[in-house]
């Protein structure tokens, strides 16, 4: 380069050349340091993970709360059966109770007899017709023809005996000839408890076995114990169709 | 920047990036295309196709039976949930978990002690439990055994408790008699499809059977229901409750009764009948052979049905109140006229007996009637046509079908005037040559006692729907068959049938009864007519009669003068009297003179 540099550019646009002052100098040409960061992008990026992230958790609390709705409304159904169905068990019961049958049976056991004759009162005239006469023990206690029906829960266990009865006599074990025999005896003493004037051995026989039958499985007291505390369900796996929580039913 | 050559190629992370792009973009086209072709171009296949997939189908919401229940409430029939125990054997395992209860871990058991515990828990063969879980040995592996029917609820929480998750509970419904053998041939019961079978479970089976409602909803492919999807619902309509006119207390008094005659006199049946005198309402139809609706089989199928419905036979004695009541009715004869009464008496060449050898009397009509004499009888018989006489015992209802609601009613058998031969025409004015059953006499009774105003016997007093809305069923209807008048003599008649006739025995002490008893003769099991039935037939009390009761007892064994359902016919009406509180009469009994003159004691 000559001491006094040419302006290039004058030159180049046909402007006539002429030197610089010498008051004007050109700034040196430096390296331009470059940026430490090209762009901002992180807002981006963490914009893009955050919707990411936002959306696929929300999709996940929808899931959640619709699979802990529905869990909630099957357990509510089925707390709802519970109720239903131990109200069925007290009300059959107290039906049994209630048959005229097991009344005269109960007052009999406290030991109370008919009424005898009653008089009459006019309310008007005051005067009183009839001979009222006082109740007294019947000398000959006629014990009831009509028997008396069985309760739920004697009434279950009949239908498990008859079943096993069923059930031995169709499966060919050979130990159980002896105990097939024994069994369908059992069954038809079982019948003849049910039948009327039958001896008072076999119907307090029938009674207590199946009494005794109650009291080991089928069918006793989740109605005597009081109210039921929801349980956890249980699914078959039918009921569950591959998934983890049953459709509900409407019954 | 070096400078760009074209001939070199771009390196290998742009070429990289350049085809995941184009990579990429494909995919979008074809996914776009498949958008554009699914919603736009053929949207109703697609949807369709995946609407099916997703709906449940219709589901069916079982309606629930109706109850059956006497006039004061009490139920009578219902149902009851229970379930079944199936199991699908293809699926069982040899080992299921469930949660310990003692120590709240999972646990792994083996499946044969968990049907162990099964059989014992429901009470069953341990080695049919077996059989019925694993399948037999060597054969095909069932989907679906059925492990036990018709358990409690709570033997099936118990059942389901032990954790094996292959069992299925299937619900099911039982049909469920409280009282057993109260009314059982009324009630009837159900077969094996839930559908009615005898008694009223048949007849009224259309009104106790609900209609089912069905429901579609949408669910995914893992069984889960969508939310907010479209359910369609049609609620299941549950079946009408039946409710009767029987009074519990009053049919358990006449089934124990009628139990003891049966036994006290080895009779084949022996039968009540109670009827409210006024409005024809039955409250109790009692049987001495009863079946439990538990368990139907247990009783031959000739009492699985009411015999006061079904048992035709002829009435004897009690079939005199036609005879009489159409006689006063048409005026030919009053209670005091007078008639001469020998024990065998011939008319139209046939010899009429008494059942005991007498010396003629002198009797009035009422005490002809008190009496029971054949032979009087059938001289006041004779002063009426016999079409006259047929007519009104065919008004009457006799020959005739009473329809309250139970199958199986028998109509009797009334043969027309004209085929009456000459000796079936005098038969017939004593009750002898017709048959009619138990509630024929009711009616009967029921007409003279409600002052010559009959009104047809219902059983069914409403029907109750599931929400308690009652709709009484369509008022009785009532026909009048004599006059006031002729009723209050029958009544009369009937007074001094019980007070100085043949039925002594059916007095109430502080009541005024009336009534008609009857032995008439039966043809027995072998066709030979040495049979006989005896009956009974009461008001209380005589003068404005509120209740009546018939009882009738066939082929009594013994000697037939020892034959009496008196005591029957007194302790069921007495119930009735004080169940009621019907007070007792003040006025003293009033009945006819039996014999012409002063002197009424006679031998008999």
């Amino acid at each position: 380069m000559s001491a006094l540099p040419m302006p290039e550019r004058d030159l180049a646009i046909g402007l006539p050349a002429q030197p610089l002052s010498p008051t004007r100098t050109r700034t040196p040409l430096a390296m331009v340091a470059p940026r430490a960061s090209k762009r901002r992008k992180a807002p981006f990026v963490l914009l893009c993970l955050v919707l990411v992230v936002g959306v696929v958790a929300s999709v996940l609390a929808m899931n959640v709360s619709v699979a802990q709705t529905q869990y909630q409304l099957v357990e509510m159904r089925n707390h709802e059966k519970d109720l239903t169905q131990s109200n069925e068990a007290m009300t059959a019961e107290l039906d049994n109770k209630k048959a005229p049958q097991n009344l005269a049976a109960a007052a009999a056991k406290l030991s109370m007899v008919p009424a005898g004759q009653p008089g009459t009162v006019d309310l008007g005239s005051g005067k009183v017709t009839g001979k009222a006469d006082a109740a007294a023990k019947p000398e000959k206690q006629d014990k009831p023809q009509l028997s008396q029906p069985l309760t739920p829960a004697e009434q279950s266990a009949l239908n498990a005996k008859k079943q096993a009865a069923a059930q031995k006599s169709t499966s060919p074990a050979a130990e159980n000839t002896t105990a097939k025999a024994g069994a369908a005896a059992g069954a038809d003493a079982a019948d003849a408890a049910t039948g009327d004037g039958a001896a008072e051995g076999t119907t307090a026989q029938a009674a207590e076995a199946a009494k005794k039958a109650a009291e080991r499985g089928a069918g006793t007291d989740a109605a005597a114990s009081g109210t039921t505390t929801p349980r956890n369900p249980t699914f078959s796996k039918k009921e569950l169709g591959g998934g983890t929580i049953p459709a509900p039913r409407s019954n | 920047m070096p400078q760009q050559n074209a001939t070199t190629r771009p390196p290998l992370s742009v070429r990289r990036m350049r085809f995941t792009l184009f990579a990429v973009l494909a995919v979008l086209v074809l996914l776009g295309a498949r958008l554009v072709w699914v919603q736009g171009i053929d949207p109703t296949d697609a949807a369709a196709v995946a609407t099916k997939n997703r709906s449940s189908g219709d589901v069916a919401i079982p309606a629930k039976r109706g109850q059956i229940i006497d006039a004061d409430g009490n139920v009578l029939a219902t149902s009851t949930i229970r379930y079944d125990l199936v199991v699908d054997q293809r699926q069982v395992k040899d080992t299921f978990r469930r949660k310990d209860a003692a120590t709240g871990k999972i646990v792994s058991l083996k499946t044969e002690d968990g049907v162990k515990e099964l059989a014992q828990v429901l009470g069953l063969d341990p080695q049919a439990v077996h059989t019925a879980f694993f399948g037999k040995e060597g054969a095909k592996k069932k989907g679906y055994s059925v492990i036990t029917k018709n358990i409690t609820p709570e033997a099936n929480d118990k059942a389901r408790e032990i954790g094996l998750t292959w069992l299925t509970s299937e619900e099911t419904t039982q049909r469920s008699y409280p009282s057993g053998k109260l009314a059982g041939p009324v009630l009837g019961f159900i077969d094996a499809k839930g559908k009615g079978a005898e008694g009223l479970e048949l007849s009224q089976n259309e009104k106790l059977t609900g209609k089912n409602g069905s429901m579609t909803y949408e669910r995914g492919a893992d069984g889960v229901r969508i939310p907010n999807a479209p359910v369609t619902e049609e609620p299941a309509v549950d079946g009408q409750s039946v409710k009767l006119t029987l009074d519990s207390d009053i049919q358990y008094v006449a089934q124990n009764a009628v139990m003891a005659k049966q036994k006290q006199f080895k009779a084949k049946w022996v039968n009540a009948v109670v009827m409210d005198a006024k409005t024809g309402k039955l409250l109790a139809l009692a049987d001495s052979t009863s079946m439990d609706p538990n368990n139907p089989g247990a009783t031959d199928a000739e009492y699985r049905t009411s015999t006061t419905v079904t048992q035709a036979f002829e009435p004897g004695s009690t079939g005199k109140i036609p005879t009489f009541a159409a006689a006063l009715d048409q005026g030919v004869v009053t209670p005091e006229s007078q008639f001469k009464v020998p024990n065998a008496f011939k008319i139209d060449n046939e010899t009429i007996n008494d059942s005991l050898k007498h010396s003629t009397y002198d009797m009035t009509a009422a005490g002809v009637f008190a009496r029971s004499y054949n032979t009087g009888t059938v001289q006041v018989g004779d002063k009426i046509s016999d079409s006259s006489r047929y007519d009104f015992m065919s008004k009457l209802g006799l020959g005739k079908k009473i329809d309250v609601g139970l199958p199986g009613a028998s109509p009797g058998i009334l043969a027309k005037p004209d085929d009456w031969e000459r000796r079936q025409r005098l038969t017939t004015m004593f009750g002898q040559g017709y048959t009619q059953t138990a509630i024929h006499t009711a009616s009967i009774l029921q007409a003279i006692a409600n002052k010559g105003v009959q009104v047809a016997p219902t059983l069914i007093d409403a029907y109750v729907d599931a929400d308690g809305t009652e709709h009484p069923v369509e008022a009785a209807k009532t026909q009048r068959v004599v006059s006031e008048k002729t009723s209050s003599e029958m009544r009369r008649m009937m007074e001094t049938v019980v007070t100085a006739g043949t039925s002594t025995k059916m007095a109430i002490n502080g009541y005024r009864v009336g009534g008609k008893s009857g032995t008439a003769q039966a043809q027995g099991e072998d066709g030979k007519f040495d049979q006989h039935t005896n009956s009974f037939a009461g008001m209380v009390p005589v003068e404005d009669p509120r209740y009546l009761v018939v009882v009738t007892m066939q082929h009594p064994k013994g000697y037939w003068r020892d034959w009496s359902v008196g005591d029957t016919f007194t302790t069921i009406m007495s119930s009735v009297l004080s169940k009621y509180s019907v007070a007792p009469d003040t006025t003293k009994p009033n009945p006819y003179k039996a014999f012409v003159g002063e002197r009424q004691k006679y031998a008999w």
